[in-house]
């Protein structure tokens, strides 16, 4: 198709009008009446200043948490630094560490009993439950210290025939 | 700026004696765009109830987002009937096969027919029909728009060096479905 033959045809096509409205649906599209400034819509912002708060955003928040953990951290290192210089004032008795005169470990049965349950196959098991506290006793007579961690614990053995 | 721009100010500024000359002027506005916009929305929609809401949809939809009161740009309103055109078919999607029933029925004319033209009309319909859609939208918004090529890219979402080329295959392609018509 030439230039000229598709001008000739756009000219004829454009003639011809598209179809008015059907009348019921203008109806209705004249009754809804379109927004006017007196119910204002919150306008947009325009593209690029929307644009431009995005890339203040991006790259700036992360920028900003990235500077604020580093402040933390380096407020935090300062500080350890501080009590690291204090314990470093510290007299030298007080630093020292406490050394151990005597030192005691012990086992204490606290209670113990037998108990019986029954296995799916129908079959009984007897089981020997017993309750113990671990003890250690850390001792300094020259300072009157005496540090003693106690530790529960609970031993269930399951008991055979033969050997029951 | 248009009498329509003019009106939707006075609408907002003025008192209710400038009320009905806005109605009138609000229903130019809708006469002068509103058979474009269905045209349009007749190509992308499978029915002509759906092709109507998608209209309203649109103008509305469009009218809001200006958010000054003042009617939206042409191309605006096209755009926006072809994204509520998309929505539209994917939630259409189960009920395909009675909307393609509907359409094949499609007893609308797409063009304003004095009865000696009606013939000529139903047959441009048809080959419009025939076009492929790429082709179909371009000229559409192109002839019946009036929509330039840097407007027909932002309605489509393509580059208007397509847009325009896509024109041109369209035309070429629908002046050989319609030379029965137009020797």
């Amino acid at each position: 198709m030439t230039d000229q033959e598709q001008n000739r045809f756009e000219a004829e096509l454009r003639e011809i009008k598209a179809a008015r409205l059907p009348e019921d649906f203008r109806s209705r599209l004249l009754a809804a009446a379109p927004p006017t400034k007196a119910c204002p819509v919150r306008r947009p912002w325009p593209a690029p200043v929307a644009l431009g708060w995005q890339r203040v955003r991006r790259f700036f928040i992360p920028a900003a948490v990235a500077a604020a953990l580093t402040v933390v951290v380096w407020r935090h290192g300062s500080q350890m630094n501080k009590a690291a210089r204090k314990v470093q004032n510290v007299s030298p008795a007080v630093a020292t560490v406490p050394r151990a005169d005597d030192v005691q470990i012990a086992q204490d049965l606290v209670s113990s009993f037998d108990t019986v349950a029954t296995l799916p196959t129908g079959e009984p098991v007897r089981f020997q439950c017993q309750r113990w506290v671990d003890k250690v006793t850390f001792t300094d007579k020259s300072r009157g210290l005496v540090l003693e961690e106690r530790r529960p614990r609970v031993e269930i053995v399951p008991v055979r025939f033969e050997i029951y | 700026m248009s009498s329509a721009t003019l009106t939707l100010r006075n609408r907002v500024n003025g008192g209710s004696h400038n009320e009905n000359a806005n109605d009138s002027e609000w229903h130019v506005w809708l006469e002068e765009h509103g058979p474009r916009f269905l045209l349009f929305a007749r190509h992308q929609a499978r029915s002509e109830a759906d092709a109507q809401d998608l209209v309203q949809e649109a103008i509305f939809e469009s009218w809001e987002r200006r958010g000054d009161g003042e009617p939206p740009p042409a191309a605006l309103v096209f755009a926006t009937i072809r994204r509520r055109a998309i929505d539209l078919a994917r939630r259409a999607e189960s009920r395909k096969g009675r909307e393609v029933l509907a359409a094949e029925d499609y007893p609308e004319l797409w063009f304003d027919s004095k009865p000696e033209d009606r013939e000529r009309d139903l047959f441009l319909q048809q080959a419009m029909n025939k076009l492929p859609a790429i082709y179909r939208d371009v000229i559409t918004l192109k002839l019946w728009g009036d929509l330039t090529f840097a407007e027909i890219a932002v309605a489509l979402d393509i580059p208007a060096n397509t847009a325009a080329s896509r024109y041109r295959y369209g035309l070429a392609e629908l002046r050989d479905l319609t030379k029965a018509i137009f020797p």
